[in-house]
């Protein structure tokens, strides 16, 4: 009788463990970046359970917000533009002030920033733990459990892995097809490197540097952003913030380190004459020390070359690019 | 008659050999490349040096560099590199091989243009591998 009683119930537990196990190894990612991308879109990483890296790191803005500064958990305002997480291999420093160096420091950084995903990361690794799921993704890939230190190799790795380099203006450079880009685009380039004077701080593969530069945003009233210098502790950095790359710029406004700038043409028009937008800047940059004289014609090309820097997958609509 | 034949062969081969093993004096037009490493991954940088005085570098797959040259004779100048002051002029010779170049220095006040280009040795891209490359 006994017997009869139970073995609906043991059938009920095998059938539901052997569906838990069934969906499990269906998608258990298969590597460090794949599980990463999980991770990333996963709000198991928040206090609330309710926003992932994803919900300020938007893949069809190239991983960037839309607004000036993002919200975290309860609404709770971020200090500085979310800055994209895309092409980043190359990068000395992360975060607008260069607070650390490496894709793993970065990792774990937002998920316990109270503004943002406000869970300590021992929580995080205790809720991973818990998960079956990602216990069983983080034996399969590392052959350990969940940790701290694996957390951030898998963001990491993810984030690591963000690279485009398949833009119009990839085609006309690195795969020399002059037809790729439009004229505009080309005068665009030439302005970008000689009149405007962009390449002192915007070059390389991604047009980035490992530099910081003040470039007008702090007068100590409203714009009171210190940047690098809460993290160097010298007066000399006063005002200054990493210059980040510009590929697929055209994607991620509104722009600079308060988003105060909505559009590419008001970002041009400021580096154009600083001194009408800001004129008590503190500390700004030498190269900014003289309005730079384009025309309307020279700011619609820097425009479009700047728009010639979107990977063409991202423009259509295909956010993940380069992702396993 | 043999004997002047076989000097003949002789002089014919000598001459190719040491054209092949010299150095030579081609254009720098063209595409060079090198393959190294960097931060422990592999690392193909190319250099295309147009026609219209513009050398395009790219390191895997993305331009690193857009910049200005001009030869006479033996003789590179190099300029609009965003690491040095501006107008600024490198001047380095030209030292060509079968299938490679090597730029020596002979005049450059830019620290890093320095640091990247004296000795610096790149290897011909044959034309013929290019045209199999994919976009």
């Amino acid at each position: 009788m006994k017997t009869k009683r139970l073995l609906p119930l043991a059938l009920l537990i095998f059938i539901l463990a052997a569906q838990d196990a069934c969906q499990d190894s269906r998608s258990l990612p298969a590597d460090e970046i794949a599980l990463g991308k999980q991770l990333f879109f996963d709000p198991i990483l928040s206090s609330t359970r309710q926003i992932s890296c994803s919900s300020c790191h938007r893949p069809e803005n190239a991983f960037a917000d839309t607004t000036a500064v993002s919200l975290g958990v309860f609404k709770r305002k971020g200090k500085r533009n979310t800055p994209s997480v895309m092409n980043l291999g190359d990068a000395a420093f992360l975060f607008w002030d260069g607070r650390v160096e490496t894709m793993q420091q970065q990792a774990l950084i937002p998920i316990a920033n109270r503004d943002e995903m406000a869970l300590p990361v021992d929580s995080a690794v205790g809720r991973l733990r818990a998960n079956a799921f990602y216990q069983s993704a983080f034996v399969r890939i590392y052959k350990q459990q969940p940790s701290s230190l694996l957390l951030a190799r898998a963001l990491a790795a993810f984030e690591l892995s963000l690279e485009t380099g398949d833009t119009p203006f990839d085609d006309w450079k690195t795969n020399d097809d002059s037809s790729a880009v439009s004229e505009s685009v080309k005068r665009g380039f030439s302005l970008f490197n000689g009149k405007a004077n962009c390449v002192r701080c915007h070059f390389g593969r991604d047009f980035a540097n490992t530099e910081f530069r003040n470039i007008g945003l702090f007068n100590g009233k409203n714009l009171s952003d210190s940047g690098r210098a809460a993290i160097t502790r010298r007066s000399a950095d006063l005002g200054k913030f990493k210059i980040g790359p510009l590929r697929n710029v055209a994607l991620t406004a509104p722009y600079m380190h308060n988003g105060m700038f909505k559009t590419l043409r008001e970002v041009i028009d400021y580096y154009d004459n600083p001194d009408k937008f800001i004129p008590d800047a503190i500390n700004r940059d030498t190269l900014l020390a003289r309005p730079i004289g384009l025309t309307n014609q020279d700011k619609q090309d820097l425009e479009n070359f700047l728009r010639s820097l979107t990977s063409q997958r991202l423009a259509l609509g295909g956010s993940q690019s380069n992702q396993k | 008659m043999k004997l002047t034949i076989r000097l003949l062969v002789l002089l014919v081969a000598s001459f190719a050999c040491r054209k092949n093993s010299g150095e030579t004096n081609p254009s720098i037009t063209g595409e060079w490349d090198l393959h190294s490493t960097y931060n422990g991954k592999p690392w193909l940088f190319t250099a295309r040096f147009k026609p219209d005085g513009v050398i395009d570098g790219i390191g895997n797959g993305k331009l690193v560099i857009s910049m200005k040259y001009k030869v006479s004779g033996d003789t590179i100048y190099f300029s609009g590199d965003p690491s040095c002051v501006q107008n600024s002029v490198g001047i380095y010779k030209l030292h060509f091989f079968q299938d490679s170049v090597r730029f020596d220095i002979i005049d450059d006040t830019c620290s890093v243009r320095i640091a990247n280009t004296d000795k610096f040795r790149l290897g011909r891209v044959a034309s013929d591998s290019r045209a199999g490359e994919s976009r």
